[in-house]
Order: structure tokens, then C-alpha cells, then sequence
């Protein structure tokens, strides 16, 4: 499994560099239905993950990735866990409040992330209606972003809503939510096509796993624990994981 | 597992991107040749500096070089972009980039310098002042035209360096060539393989031409021994 472990609540590490988070309640209830005795990890930079994946690297990324369109057109999506939307995150003291107030700002995101995806989206819609782009500065790391926001080096950033409320939650009182962009996402486990291909392989086995987990609840349960909110999932029977 | 060849060596990508790729490359070079400056500047002094006759003057240029040298250049920009605001200095990505790599070269430069220039028999430097050349005189005359073949292929190694590490400024958010190298792969993943094959051939492009440059300048310089 290659992954990155600042994706708080959906993946991370705490201070004593253990995983953490939904996922990998998740990957342990899923790992128990298919009898998978052990997990092997390595740890790379968010924009290093996909590749590793599409280059065999690693068997499937078990961490939450907002299912996008451009990411279907290269990879299989499991059934999702949760929702995954892009909100935009700025200080008290700008004037954003809104996705149209973005136009002329600068804007972190994080390079290879639905953020980036979205922010690229508004960006080409303000070109097309004749308003300016947003000006986009690509970060390694989300940590990053939030702290180049505190030094004022930007004016807002664009990343998923479950890092944003956990960052939020830790340091009240700083930071301002100005709402989400685009289109809800949900967030899903990533596999390589061939791998979704059909019985005994890999993305089909975990699909059967969650989709037990969510009918016993499980997924539910998940969900509270980290998120303290019930998620609205897609009907499984009609999913496309394969696109 | 099956590799999708096809996907890894979208050339599309390439075509519908060539303008930030571009851009990418422009920023990489004026990031490597302001910092260069940067480090061909500070190095003098600095080789200066390392021979000085005040004892503590050469110590803590001393301590600095090896300061310099003993931590990675990656933190040492870390530290310059992250770090700094902490102090309520806030340096743009294109500015930490520059004095990470400038101040960084410039180490190795003054070592360069101050070696190529004990590498000159004393007895040149003593010659020149015997003829009633001032020192001055004597360094542009004498040493320095001397020196200066026998420091020059570290010298552009050293420039070889900054090319290279200037992509390291990806984590600092500056938006040179493997930033947008990144950028374009990491939505959809296609293509990967050949841009980061233009990568490598970019950075090699720049870097080869550079040591030919400095062989074909050495040789001129060095003509007079053949004389």
C-alpha cells in the first residue's frame, strides 16, 4: 500500500507515527472478511501515490481519493465511503465568502488533488465568462498550504472537506470556511482497472467486503466515530467502478 | 500485472501543455542564473574571507562553511520559506529558492576560489610585486588569469548543481519545470513516462551544454602553455 498519512480524518498518522483514521478502521474490518493477514505500507508525497499504483507498486490505495472523472478515465474506483467535496478555506480578513469571489486570488492547492482539479475548473469558467483566473500556487504537502495561508502568502486554498475541518478544529477562531466548489465527490478506494476485471480479483473482492460492511452497519458507525455526521453513499448496486 | 504503455506515453499531454512546460523551464533557468550570480558574488568574498589574516574573521567564515555544507540544501529552503515568517520575514517561493541555492554554492565556491588561487606559486605573486605591480594589479594580472582555468571545471560543476537542485524548489511552491512536470501528471496520470523522461532530458540538455561551454573555455584559456 503506498500512501500518504496527512489526510485527517480519512488517513493519518499521530504523534507516535501509527495509521489513523476511517480508512484504516475500514481496511481492518475489510481485511478480517477477506482473510488478509497483513498490511505492508510505504510512504510517499500525495503526487507520487497514483503512480505508484498505475506502475504496480502497490496492490490499491487505501486511502480516501475524491472520485473525479479525470481520474476514472486512468483508474477504478471501489465503493465509496464517504463524501469527499471541495470547500474553500481562507482568513477572517479577506473578502472571499463565495466561489465567484475567488477570481484574481491567489490560491493553494495541493499538487495532483480534486482541489487542484476544481480550482483549474473555476479558473477556466472565469476565463470563459470574461472575469479573471485564479492565480494557483501547487504545494507537495496540504500541511504546507494551510501554513502559507497563515503566513498570508495566499489568500485562500482548495482542498477536501475532511482535512479542512479537522485543521478548523484544531486551530479556532483563525481560519473561515467560504463554502464548497463545484459538484459533490465522494471519496473511494483506488485501483488499477484490471484489477476490477472481475471475480477473484482484487477490486472486486474489497467491493464485497464494504458492501457487506455497509449493510451491517459498519460504514455507518465509521462515519460517526470520525466524522461525528452520517455521510450520504451512493446505491452500491448501481456503482460504476470501472468506467 | 499489464503495464498501459499507452497511457504512461501520452504524447497528447505533452502537445496541450507546452505553455506551462515552457514557463516551467523559463522559471528554472532564471532561478538557477540569478542564484548563480548570487553564489559566483558571495563566493568571492567568502574566498576572501576564508584567507584572511584576522584570525576570527576566517573562523567564523570557517564555521558558516561548514554549517553550509553539513545540512541539506532541501531543509535549508524549508527552513527559509516556512521558517523565516515565524521572524515576521515572509521571502516569496522564487526569492528562498535563490538564496537556499546561492548561499549554498557559494560555500563550495569560496573553497574553490581560495584553493585555485594557493594552487599559484608564491613566487608568481612575488615576481609581480618585484616588477612594481600593486596587489591589485598583481591578482588581475598575474594570479587570477592563473587561477582561474584551474578552478573553472569545479566552478561549473558547481553551477552543474544548481541547475539540478533548482528542482528542489517544487516544495516550496515556485512553479518551475518538475512543479509543472507534477502539476500536468498528477491529475489523470497520463503520460508520466514521457514527461518525466523530457524532464530528464531537459535538466541534461542544460547541464551538458554547460560543460562543454566550460571545456571549450578552458582550453582557450590554457592556450598559453602550449605556446
Amino acid at each position: 500500500m503506498t500512501q500518504t498519512p496527512v489526510f485527517e480524518p480519512y488517513w493519518f498518522a499521530d504523534e507516535n507515527g501509527n495509521f489513523q483514521g476511517m480508512d484504516f478502521d475500514l481496511l481492518v474490518e475489510v481485511n478480517k472478511i477477506l482473510d488478509i493477514p497483513e498490511t505492508r505500507y510505504s510512504t510517499v508525497p500525495w503526487a507520487g501515490v497514483l503512480p505508484a499504483l498505475q506502475t504496480g507498486k502497490s496492490d490499491f490505495t487505501p486511502e480516501a481519493i475524491a472520485v473525479t472523472e479525470v481520474r476514472r478515465e486512468t483508474f477504478a474506483f471501489s465503493f465509496p465511503e464517504g463524501d469527499n467535496s471541495i470547500m474553500i478555506m481562507t482568513r477572517p480578513d479577506t473578502d472571499i465568502k463565495s466561489p465567484e469571489d475567488l477570481a484574481g486570488k491567489t490560491v493553494g492547492i495541493e499538487t495532483g488533488s480534486a482541489g487542484e482539479a476544481a480550482a483549474l475548473r473555476l479558473s477556466e469558467e472565469n476565463k470563459a465568462a470574461g472575469k479573471e483566473p485564479l492565480s494557483l500556487k501547487s504545494y507537495q504537502h496540504n500541511v504546507d498550504i494551510f501554513l502559507d495561508l497563515g503566513n498570508r502568502r495566499i489568500d485562500a486554498l482548495l482542498m477536501n472537506i475532511a482535512p479542512i475541518s479537522s485543521y478548523m478544529k484544531k486551530h479556532p477562531g483563525i481560519f473561515y470556511n467560504a463554502g464548497l466548489v463545484g459538484e459533490p465527490l465522494y471519496a473511494a478506494w483506488v485501483f488499477r482497472k484490471e484489477d476490477m476485471g472481475g471475480p477473484g480479483c482484487i477490486g472486486v473482492e474489497v467491493n464485497k467486503a464494504l458492501y457487506e460492511l455497509r449493510k451491517n452497519g459498519t460504514i455507518k458507525k465509521l462515519q460517526l466515530k470520525w466524522f461525528e455526521r452520517e455521510m450520504e453513499l451512493p446505491d452500491y448496486d448501481t456503482w460504476v467502478s470501472v468506467k | 500485472m499489464t503495464v498501459d504503455y499507452n497511457a504512461l506515453f501520452d504524447l497528447s499531454q505533452v502537445y496541450d501543455n507546452w505553455r506551462l512546460l515552457v514557463s516551467g523551464a523559463l522559471m528554472t533557468i532564471s532561478i538557477a542564473l540569478t542564484a548563480t550570480i548570487l553564489a559566483g558574488i558571495l563566493g568571492i568574498v567568502m574566498s576572501m574571507l576564508l584567507s584572511s589574516r584576522r584570525r576570527w574573521v576566517a573562523v567564523a567564515t570557517r564555521g558558516y562553511v561548514e554549517v553550509i555544507r553539513g545540512t541539506p540544501l532541501l531543509i535549508q529552503m524549508y527552513i527559509l520559506y516556512y521558517g523565516l515568517p515565524a521572524l515576521g520575514i515572509v521571502l516569496s517561493g522564487f526569492w528562498a529558492a535563490v538564496i537556499a541555492l546561492g548561499v549554498n554554492s557559494a560555500a563550495y565556491v569560496g573553497e574553490i576560489s581560495r584553493g585555485a588561487i594557493g594552487s599559484i606559486d608564491r613566487a608568481q605573486r612575488e615576481s609581480g610585486f618585484a616588477v612594481g605591480m600593486s596587489t591589485f594589479t598583481t591578482y588581475r594580472r598575474i594570479v587570477l588569469p592563473q587561477a582561474f582555468p584551474v578552478a573553472l571545471p569545479s566552478l561549473v560543476g558547481e553551477v552543474i548543481d544548481i541547475v539540478k537542485w533548482s528542482s528542489l524548489a517544487t516544495v516550496i511552491a515556485v512553479p518551475e519545470v518538475t512543479q509543472i512536470v507534477y502539476q500536468i501528471v498528477s491529475q489523470s496520470f497520463r503520460g508520466f513516462a514521457i514527461l518525466f523522461l523530457l524532464l530528464a532530458g531537459f535538466y541534461f540538455t542544460l547541464t551538458w551544454s554547460l560543460s562543454i561551454m566550460s571545456r571549450a573555455l578552458e582550453s582557450r584559456l590554457t592556450s598559453y602553455r602550449a605556446r
